[in-house]
């Protein structure tokens, strides 16, 4: 937890919207009073999913690209 | 940035293709979950169930349906409802005023369920399909085929 923002309480009230403009989401700000940690304060929101590794999934299947093809082919013959 | 995944875009990430490794780089333009349509979802269910009838199919239905529900357990697909009213009144009007319609119907609704659902991009590897989502003003991914 040394990474974390440690601000007084009135500066806190004071900054406020410059202190949370800083935050990326997951970041903890240590709120003090009279020098001692009094509240944390954590910034929500969504975090980004990694990139899902499609392509090496399906490079393990066991069959040639060719099957995968020609079943996908069959996408629009199932409806002209 | 909002993708939306024609279905044989959506099939090159289920199965083995030559179209894999293009389709992942695509892919890794955005951010997951990606958004998937009920009719694509259709499509793709109905493909992986009909194909398993077919003994040289079988092997890519099957992995292919276990890649399809892989990625919805992990949130990484997620269906997200149409507005189909408008798609299908904005693709019944590309096709009165198109000279040369093309052979499939879906050419036309996945393009309008694409605008309708407010995507940026489409992906596809279909000429066809590229070319009415291009009308509707998507960008097309790949942006060259």
């Amino acid at each position: 937890m040394s990474g974390m923002k440690k601000i007084g309480s009135r500066e806190f009230q004071k900054q406020f919207s410059k202190v949370a403009a800083t935050l990326k989401t997951g970041d903890v700000v240590q709120v003090t009073k009279r020098g001692k940690p009094f509240v944390q304060v954590t910034k929500l929101g969504h975090k980004r999913l990694p990139t899902p590794n499609f392509a090496k999934r399906v490079a393990a299947h066991p069959y040639p690209p060719e099957t995968g093809e020609a079943l996908l082919a069959h996408l629009d013959e199932a409806v002209s | 940035m909002k993708p939306y995944l024609e279905p044989r875009f959506l099939g090159a990430l289920l199965l083995k293709t030559r179209h894999a490794g293009t389709a992942q780089g695509q892919m890794e333009n955005f951010k997951a979950p990606y958004f998937v349509t009920p009719l694509a979802a259709v499509q793709i269910e109905h493909l992986l169930s009909w194909g398993q009838q077919d003994a040289p199919m079988r092997p890519a239905c099957q992995e292919g349906k276990v890649e399809w529900d892989y990625w919805f357990a992990e949130g990484i697909f997620q269906i997200e409802s149409s507005d189909w009213d408008s798609a299908v009144r904005l693709a019944r009007a590309m096709m009165r005023r198109t000279h040369r319609v093309a052979e499939s119907w879906l050419v036309y609704l996945h393009a309008t369920l694409a605008a309708s659902s407010g995507a940026t991009h489409y992906l596809s590897f279909q000429p066809a399909y590229r070319a009415v989502a291009k009308t509707l003003s998507l960008k097309l991914l790949p942006e060259r085929l």
